[in-house]
């Protein structure tokens, strides 16, 4: 089981990072959206940003916040239960369900400061990276997630 | 609490079925690599702006999210459809649990 990774942007003018595409079920709410995770080994967790988390942002619940800091400053974020549903290299769908994916909490001074929402990845982390082996050979063009 | 199998079903019922995932996915897919083989021209564009890309087409942009999802919601269109934020500069800020 192969889960092919890709390079992407994500729409800005910078170095392409590896990227995963899921279905993301959020399974209290019983709805999923499509998302594209820019695979990061420096987050210990799954998190939803920018848009993703805006969308659901109606239907969280204030008492899973929690804070998180990183290289770029402090926010919170809500916790929910998720299942990632990613496609492998023969169109076979692989699920993990994660006990608590971070949905960042996008504030109105988020919203004024990027004239909008902010844009920053959706990031799949350690608590999905660290139960596969990720062969990353940039020169090659060869980015995977593999079972051990 | 429910079983991995049955989550994972769940999960593919909610897409719409087996097939319509597969759909789904090919066209979120499609829709990516649009993005990133038109890039430089909509950096040149609409910088700075948020753009939807569906059927590898861009079908609409606004400076302001919110009313760009208006939009969309008006005209029905599909949740694979991708929503990016276009920059001409580079991101850099990243949290960490």
């Amino acid at each position: 089981m192969i889960i092919n990774c890709f390079p992407s942007t994500f729409g800005a003018q910078m170095e392409p990072a590896p990227a995963v595409q899921a279905y993301c079920y959020l399974t209290r709410l019983n709805t999923g959206f499509w998302v594209t995770f820019m695979v990061d080994t420096g987050a210990a967790g799954t998190a939803l940003h920018g848009v993703p988390a805006w969308r659901v942002q109606r239907h969280m619940r204030p008492e899973t916040l929690l804070p998180a800091s990183g290289v770029g400053g402090s926010c919170y974020y809500y916790g929910e239960r998720a299942t990632l549903v990613f496609v492998d290299n023969k169109q076979n769908p692989i699920a993990k369900t994660l006990n608590r994916i971070d949905i960042q909490a996008i504030t109105p001074r988020d919203i004024i400061a990027s004239q909008g929402i902010p844009s920053v990845p959706s990031l799949l982390g350690r608590d999905i990276l660290n139960r596969r082996k990720l062969n990353y050979d940039c020169p090659n063009n060869v980015m995977c997630l593999e079972a051990p | 609490m429910p079983a991995q199998g049955s989550l994972k079903e769940r999960a593919i019922e909610a897409a719409g079925g087996m097939a319509e995932f597969k759909r789904k996915s090919e066209s979120y897919s499609e829709n990516l690599r649009f993005l990133e083989s038109y890039k430089p021209e909509l950096i040149k564009t609409h910088d700075k702006m948020w753009v939807a890309i569906y059927n590898s087409s861009l079908i609409a942009s606004s400076k302001n999210l919110p009313d760009l999802v208006k939009t969309l919601d008006k005209q029905g269109v599909p949740e694979e459809a991708l929503i990016q934020y276009i920059s001409s500069e580079n991101i850099l800020t990243l949290y960490a649990r």
